[in-house]
């Protein structure tokens, strides 16, 4: 039998679970969230049921078809332009009469429409009884229950959109009563004399539309063949709407379909008391709190932080350990050459530092995506909302500022959803500050070297230091460059639901899964790139000399500190049991044995120690002058008067440039930059080890680096979305406000810092 | 020796064709990804 192909558009307002609906008509895993805003873009999906094939779209979550943000353009123009056989509305069916304004708006557009009524459990459970079968016939859309997370209600879903699609009834126009209706007939019949228009635009909406002065019509009108007729209507009809209603002619027609819409819900919704004040009710009341809320906010994000590095420090330290123990096999079983200085120094040194976060992204994710789904995430954004108005930021912006912390590129998507064109370059240029994903690793790994006791506080003043960025960014160009005050906003807050077990694997898989997809593509390239630009041109070490600075170097060494080592070993003063590495407590016990044995002398294992010091600093000698050698080395010293203010030695400078390939590529480059001088026994210690016994490295420097890395122009993904999103010259603009920002920061924070260090 | 050499720059190599191309991909959102996280599908129709 032949299969039939219907396509369906899936709208409606934001958070009524559309995704869901979508994940579970098509068996993709989209990402949910449960607060608004969380789709951005159009994401398509295929269903075959029957003998119908369905290719669905999810669109963005919008209020209405209004052309004042992106959002509603971009399912707006989908409808016209892509003309789907059925628009799916999913509907809250806790808030029928404010989810039906957009249902309006589409049976005006005169497009076949299934309404889910959605969460219909939830509404159930406060006192909502919807009697959806009187609803269908009153409004003339087909009505179909549906609990989008436990699936119910899908497969009527279909049934429903199949019969709407062979049965479709057009051109029916809601009417919105009197001489509002003759205003809205009489345009009708001005646009119907240019049939090619109409068969683009219905004409029942386009003068609906001209109505309300819709921008976007009012400059599409401009292609209509009696465009000067049109015109004269429209003008006439505002002018006797308003002198009638004494009100904007766009408030009167939202006003008239919202009495439509009460009309329509008082036949068919009953509500039942609800003695309890509901849970959601009774949580606010807490987090919402006046006093309470920002401390409860604060102390919920201190407390992930906390328990991400309490608990996460354990398996990473078995990551490091497995990938020393590989390192270490490799380099046994590998003959000494190029190859095998690329699969240690490059491959495993520069994909292991970052493979080693991994327990931590889960963990942070794990708690993020618990956030979330429960509802608390909006709740955060409607705390912060004047805090922001303060900055000069539209409350809609901290939405974008959250999903920043996940990764930039949807973040800066997200920014669509805002109506300014100011709000949105605002937010657009600020969400990069806020530290996503891919930049933990960098402060985990330099804070947990340097700030063992104190990694996850140093890890939250990181963050907080971003979000200060931001805002005070954003005040800069609101009172300079972008000057204007932020429009107000109205924050949904969606009820509080129990995070499914389901959805929160699926988020957290999600991430681990991208993290490790990244690190086994993006950041092996670039360890191996490089490696090379480390390891290129050669330097034949063997030809050069160390002779006398051998010497030199015997010379400086503190004979009487080793001296006294010794004695305190072999006297037992030197406790052997608190050394933590077991390498070095082996050698000292057997050293210790030969000491009191006789089978050295206290001179002659002072000597034996000034010989191995020598030839270890001899040996980081050579390697440090071929990595100087190397292309690396090269750009290195070119950079470093531009870093030295800040505290950085070239090295440090290559590793933070890095970090344009991504974030984590940052850490990568310490891992093969930082293999230099470290001796056999200590390759397994991992890089923190290496950093905390490099020279050029101290607490101050390493705190200075991850503010660097958080503040200096994103990865070029993220670039790649911002000139998308905002052009050129925003873009350009960007790289140099955070490019010279980080140098500006990083250079007060460096050199206040070394007073006191 | 030679042979080393040889494998070692056909590696590099490769490493090199994979960012450019990730870099190119990202910049023409052509497949409507830009391959760093899978939340967005971003398009050049926006």
């Amino acid at each position: 039998m032949e299969i039939k192909k219907i396509t369906v558009a899936l709208a409606g307002n934001p958070n009524t679970g559309k995704t869901t609906i979508f994940n579970g008509l098509t068996g993709l895993r989209h990402k949910v969230g449960n607060y608004p805003g969380v789709t951005v873009e159009k994401k398509v999906g295929t269903r075959k049921y029957k003998n119908y094939e369905f290719t669905i779209y999810d669109l963005p979550g919008t209020y209405s078809l209004t052309a004042y943000s992106i959002d509603e353009v971009v399912t707006r123009d989908f409808i016209i332009n892509e003309k789907p056989d059925v628009v799916v509305d999913v509907l809250d069916s806790g808030n029928l009469e404010r989810n039906l304004y957009l249902c309006m708006q589409f049976q005006e557009l005169n497009v076949p429409i299934v309404c889910a009524l959605n969460l219909s459990d939830e509404a159930e459970a406060r006192g909502v009884v919807i009697d959806e079968v009187k609803l269908s016939k009153i409004l003339r859309i087909q009505m179909v229950k549906t609990v989008g997370v436990k699936s119910e209600g899908l497969e009527n879903l279909l049934e429903r959109i199949i019969d709407t699609v062979e049965n479709s009834n057009t051109q029916f126009c809601p009417s919105y009563g009197g001489e509002l209706e003759t205003d809205i007939s009489e345009i009708t019949k001005a646009l119907n004399s240019d049939a090619d228009f109409v068969s683009k635009y219905p004409a029942c909406w386009f003068a609906i539309k001209l109505l309300e002065k819709d921008k976007r019509a009012i400059e599409l009108i401009e292609n209509h063949a009696q465009k000067e007729i049109v015109k004269f209507k429209t003008s006439e009809k505002i002018k006797r709407i308003e002198k009638h209603f004494g009100r904007d002619s766009e408030i009167v027609i939202s006003e008239q379909r919202y009495g439509y819409i009460r009309g329509a819900t008082a036949e068919a919704i009953t509500r039942k008391p609800v003695l309890e004040i509901d849970m959601t009710e009774k949580i606010d009341a807490v987090v919402l709190n006046k006093v309470l809320s920002l401390p409860i906010f604060i102390f919920i994000i201190w407390a992930i932080f906390q328990l991400t590095f309490a608990i996460g420090e354990y398996p990473m330290g078995w990551l490091e350990t497995i990938f020393g123990w590989t390192s270490e096999l490799a380099g046994s079983l590998m003959a000494d050459g190029l190859l095998k200085s690329l699969v240690v120094d490059g491959i495993i040194a520069g994909v292991g530092g970052v493979f080693s976060f991994v327990p931590l992204i889960v963990l942070l994710f794990l708690f993020i995506s618990i956030l979330e789904d429960t509802g608390y995430m909006s709740r955060i954004a409607f705390i912060m909302d004047k805090v922001l108005h303060l900055f000069g930021l539209h409350g809609q912006s901290f939405l974008p500022m959250i999903l920043g912390f996940g990764c930039s590129v949807p973040a800066v998507m997200a920014s669509r959803a805002l109506k300014s064109a100011k709000d949105r370059i605002i937010t657009v240029l600020i969400t990069p500050f806020m530290s996503c994903g891919a930049k933990l690793p960098v402060h985990i790994l330099l804070a947990g070297a340097f700030f063992a006791h104190n990694a996850g506080n140093i890890v939250i003043s990181i963050y907080i230091i971003g979000i200060m960025l931001a805002l005070i960014s954003s005040l800069i160009f609101r009172k300079t460059i972008l000057k204007g005050d932020s429009t107000p906003f109205v924050m949904e807050l969606p009820p509080y639901r129990m995070p499914t077990l389901r959805g929160i694997f699926f988020h957290v898989w999600e991430k681990t899964f991208q993290y490790i997809k990244k690190a086994g593509t993006i950041i092996l390239a670039a360890s191996v790139l490089i490696w090379a630009v480390t390891t290129f041109p050669k330097l034949n070490t063997d030809t050069i000399s160390y002779d006398n600075l051998k010497e030199e170097f015997k010379k400086r060494v503190d004979i009487n500190s080793i001296k006294s080592e010794m004695e305190a070993l072999k006297s037992g003063k030197t406790v052997i049991s608190n050394i933590e590495e077991p390498e070095e407590k082996k050698s000292l016990s057997e050293l210790k044995e030969q000491l009191i044995k006789g089978e050295k002398t206290i001179e002659s294992a002072v000597n034996e120690k000034i010989e191995e010091l020598t030839e270890a600093r001899i040996e980081t000698l050579k390697q440090e002058a071929a990595l100087e050698y190397s292309i690396a080395g090269r750009i290195g010293k070119i950079i470093e008067p531009l870093v030295r203010p800040i505290g950085f030695d070239w090295k440090i400078g290559v590793s933070a440039v890095t970090g344009f390939a991504a974030k984590e590529v940052v850490v990568s480059t310490l891992g093969i930059l930082y293999k230099v001088g470290i001796d056999e026994t200590e390759e397994s210690e991992g890089l923190r080890e290496s950093l905390r016994k490099d020279e050029a490295f101290n607490p101050l420097v390493a705190y200075v680096l991850m503010l660097f890395t958080l503040i200096i122009a994103p990865c070029f993904a993220t670039l790649a979305v911002i000139k998308a999103e905002i052009g050129w010259k925003w873009l350009g603009f960007s790289i140099l406000y955070s490019t010279l920002g980080a140098w500006a920061v990083c250079f007060v924070v460096y050199q206040i810092g070394s007073l006191f260090v | 020796m030679m042979l080393e050499y040889i494998i070692v720059g056909l590696i590099v190599l490769s490493a090199v064709i994979i960012l450019v191309y990730k870099f190119f991909k990202t910049s023409d959102n052509k497949d409507g990804k830009c391959g760093c996280c899978s939340n967005c599908s971003y398009s050049d129709k926006l």
